[in-house]
């Protein structure tokens, strides 16, 4: 499990990078309520947790929850189980004391059923997981949920070991 | 005493004569199930300098085995090859069993040009049914090819022919720089002339034909977000549709293309919407906490059927195009989706769960009968021929996805060959 | 005996050879009898092991004796039966005797009283029977008379019957004869019609290619005249269904099943000269 964090994390490393060039670079037509694209650094030391012997930014702290950046969904469910409970209240409390961070929910789901169905059930999994954050106190423009449904998987396989890993949502923040 | 018997016997040879006379009579309950044979003999093109670049009868002969209503003699097993009426020899086609015969010629005309000729017999009648005299050039032999399919499917099964078709699909493949690349793509019905509409670095999705087949909508997930745009096939211009927060998909045109049904989740769950084209505005059509998306129009145009989870698991159910309360159509197992009416709006055909396994069914809206015609693990996205005889659906091969084809009864099945990487979400064009 | 005296001679030789085949065979099997072959005995040499004299008679006394005892024994034994049984004969015996005294007295007693009843009966029968015997002297006389009447009647009415009916029964059997004849050639015509007509649904069945869709519910008829050898000369739809492909399909389906199979027999083509087959999808 351990190996496939940080490939996922490294994963949303890459893919924050990549989606600051984008981050709310949309056309202004419509997108409704826009995500603030401004990112106040790394500069604030109010993390969560005791991150006391980690120099670096408290998202990227491996004993921190707030490493964990992706949670996973059980077959045709969109509840988030215990586990990640403590998770999500870390990202909570930690985009509520940062009132200038924001972050992308991203759901997905497995492959198995049709497609647009996915994307719908996928953004299910991002709003409930968006909701949770927003009890722990981030605010409504902190958050934007995406759904990708099946269209991203991160294991290619047709069995439950690659099912099991795509059914997630990712919590991607701005390059830090 | 021996009167009785002389008489007796007299009427008995009458009985027996008379039934001479008469028809015997003799009922048929059943036949066979299969392909009509049929003899599609190379058509000879001797006197076109340079020869042809297309095999015109093998695109026909293609072209009908596909249909699953035809089989095709093959090359080899024909004893002469007539090319002309007067060489026809009914008797050699009847002894091989071929109930049809096809020959041809392609002859040079003014300016370049060519001109295709072909005759179609019946060989137990021994007469022609049909033939006809085609103008073409030579870039366009393969349209002229898929043409004279139709002529002959029309004159041997009654219906119109879909070989003049093209579809639409999305493939997924590894770009130059290592990172997946994206298109939607456009051929012929028999995967040849494959041309891009659309390449994109994030997902696209549910490609959909305009009722006139010069547009195609789809869901773009540039600027990772989704958003429906609609492109004009001849000129390469799309349209952005407005987008909103959340889910913009599963765009579905009208019969007489002045909306197109979508999924928007802007009010909280996904929910179908009209968009009319001509005005640009929204109309909200179901309203329930569940998903509801995948919407498709009745041939009609009355009525929409979508894929809804507001019973728990997802269903088809059907509302008015107009607005109302929405029915529940399907009632056999514990997931159906992505269904489209067949062209006739007689059936209905969706993605069906079985015992864990994800398969193409129809269903007689009538009758209530359900077929399923697949037997894949992870089938979906089918799509009906124009012709209703046909549908395309995606399938996995165990290495990759690909597309299949399979009749409407179920009864043929065939594998597509296009080109390297994944390739999904067939949307089969209109008629011409 | 009226043979020998159409042809004396013939017989008279007839019976002379037989006699002497007889002959022939009885005394006659010397002149056949195979010559036996004599064989001498063969004659066995046995080696004998020698034997103590002494001993031997000395055994031998022994078992002499023993025998001796047990034979004395066994005379004893059956004696006392004999004695026992002979005792018991008596005893028997006496009784019967008894018996048989008491039974002859009473014997005695009844033959007495029967002699007496038996004369008094004898008396009365005899009166009685003198009486019958007048009465019954008469009425045969008539009898005989009515019955020779009769026999003479009834013998010449049976002749008469008899007569008729044996007309009768010859005119019968003449009918029946030809019926059966009649009969049986109509039956292996039907039986021939009926298998035959089976293998030709058979075959335009295997080549009919239904067309797709639903078809239950059509329903075409074709009549297709034949010519002797099966082949089809005249193929034609007398009875649309409404689908002109569906008709096609049948009537290509009469002609690609040419030729049809029919009996060798010339004379049962006239059945099958013009066929129509019903097309009838689902019955």
């Amino acid at each position: 499990m351990k190996m496939y964090k940080n490939l996922v994390m490294g994963l949303l490393l890459s893919t924050a990078l990549a989606g600051c060039s984008m981050f709310g670079g949309d056309d202004g037509t419509g997108t409704g309520d826009g995500v603030n694209g401004g990112v106040n650094g790394g500069a604030s030391t109010t993390g969560v947790g005791d991150g006391s012997s980690f120099s670096g930014h408290p998202l990227d702290n491996p004993s921190s929850p707030l490493s964990t950046k992706v949670i996973y969904f059980a077959f045709d469910s969109s509840a988030v189980e215990p586990q990640y409970e403590a998770v999500l209240a870390a990202h909570g409390a930690y985009l509520a004391a940062n009132a200038g961070v924001s972050v992308i929910v991203e759901g997905h789901a497995d492959e198995r059923g049709t497609r647009e169905y996915n994307v719908a059930l996928s953004e299910k999994r991002a709003k409930t997981v968006q909701n949770l954050l927003s009890l722990q106190g981030a605010a409504g423009n902190q958050t934007e949920a995406v759904a990708l449904g099946e269209e991203k998987p991160v294991a290619l396989g047709h069995d439950e070991s690659a099912w099991h890993l795509n059914r997630r949502v990712e919590l991607i923040y701005p390059a830090h | 005493m021996k009167r009785m018997i002389k008489t007796v016997l007299f009427l008995s040879a009458l009985v027996t004569f008379s039934a001479m006379s008469e028809a015997l009579r003799i009922e048929i309950t059943q036949g066979v199930s299969s392909a009509q044979p049929i003899v599609i003999v190379p058509f000879s093109s001797v006197q076109v300098v340079g020869g042809l670049p297309v095999d015109i009868a093998q695109v026909v002969s293609d072209d009908l085995a596909r249909s699953g209503r035809f089989k095709p003699l093959p090359r080899m097993d024909m004893l002469n090859k007539p090319s002309s009426a007067d060489q026809v020899n009914f008797r050699n086609w009847q002894s091989l069993g071929q109930d049809n015969l096809v020959i041809g010629s392609v002859t040079p005309s003014a300016n370049g040009m060519l001109t295709v000729q072909f005759q179609l017999f019946d060989v137990y009648k021994g007469e022609q049914l049909t033939g006809f005299s085609i103008p073409a050039n030579r870039s366009g032999l393969r349209g002229v090819a898929h043409r004279i399919s139709d002529l002959i499917y029309e004159k041997l099964t009654g219906q119109k022919g879909a070989f003049s078709t093209r579809m639409a699909y999305v493939t997924s493949m590894p770009g130059i720089n290592g990172k997946q690349e994206y298109k939607i793509q456009v051929a012929d019905a028999d995967g040849y002339g494959t041309k891009t509409i659309v390449t994109s670095s994030e997902p696209l999705m549910s490609p959909a034909w305009s009722p006139r087949g010069d547009k195609i909508s789809y869901v773009s997930y540039e600027g990772r977000r989704s958003s429906i745009y609609t492109q004009t096939l001849r000129t390469g211009q799309r349209e952005k549709l407005r987008s909103f927060k959340g889910i913009n998909g599963a765009p579905s045109w009208s019969p007489d293309g002045s909306q197109l049904a979508l999924t928007l989740s802007k009010d909280g769950s996904a929910d179908i919407y009209i968009y009319n084209v001509i005005t640009r505005s929204f109309r909200r059509l179901t309203r329930s906490y569940a998903i509801d998306t995948e919407p498709d129009w009745s041939p009609d145009g009355r009525q929409i059927i979508f894929t809804s989870d507001r019973g728990g698991k997802p269903q088809i159910y059907q509302i008015s195009a107009n607005g109302g309360q929405a029915g529940r159509v399907t009632f056999e197992g514990s997931y159906n989706a992505r269904a489209s009416y067949s062209p006739d709006g007689k059936n209905i055909v969706m993605v069906h769960r079985v015992n864990g396994q994800y398969r193409i069914a129809t269903l007689d809206i009538k009758t209530g009968f359900s077929n399923i015609l697949t037997n894949g693990e992870l089938d979906e996205s089918p799509s009906y021929a124009p012709n209703g005889s046909m549908i395309l659906y995606s399938t996995n091969d165990g290495l990759k996805s690909i597309l299949a084809a399979v009749s409407s009864d179920g009864k043929v099945r065939q594998k597509l060959r296009l080109q390297g990487g994944e390739v999904r979400e067939p949307a089969w064009s209109p008629f011409k | 005996m009226g043979l020998f005296k159409k042809h004396p001679v013939a017989v008279i030789l007839s019976v002379i050879f037989h006699l002497a085949l007889v002959a022939f065979f009885v005394f006659g099997t010397d002149f056949f009898s195979e010559k036996k072959i004599e064989s001498k005995p063969v004659v066995n040499i046995v080696k004998a092991t020698v034997i103590d004299e002494s001993k031997i008679k000395a055994e031998a006394e022994k078992l002499k004796n023993l025998e001796k005892k047990k034979k004395l024994q066994e005379k004893k034994r059956l004696d006392d039966i004999k004695k026992k049984r002979l005792a018991e004969e008596k005893k028997i015996a006496d009784l019967k005797k008894q018996q048989n005294i008491q039974k002859k007295k009473l014997a005695k007693q009844k033959a007495d009283e029967a002699a007496k009843q038996a004369k008094l009966k004898k008396q009365k029968a005899l009166a009685k029977k003198r009486k019958a015997e007048a009465v019954k002297k008469k009425k045969l006389a008539d009898a005989k008379k009515k019955k020779e009447r009769l026999a003479r009647e009834k013998a010449e009415k049976l002749k008469a019957a008899q007569e008729k009916v044996a007309q009768e029964q010859r005119n019968r059997e003449q009918a029946l004869r030809e019926l059966a004849v009649a009969e049986e050639a109509e039956m292996r015509a039907q039986a021939a019609v009926a298998s035959y007509t089976d293998l030709i649904r058979q075959k335009v069945e295997r080549n009919w290619i239904q067309p797709p869709g639903d078809i239950t519910g059509l329903d075409c008829v074709v009549r297709v005249r034949l010519i002797p050898g099966g082949d089809v000369i005249d193929a034609q739809v007398i009875k649309s269904s409404g689908n002109a492909f569906f008709d096609r399909s049948v009537e290509r389906a009469t002609r690609k099943a040419a030729p049809l199979p029919l009996p060798s027999d010339p004379s049962m083509f006239n059945f099958f000269r013009t066929l129509e087959f019903y097309f009838r999808p689902g019955g």
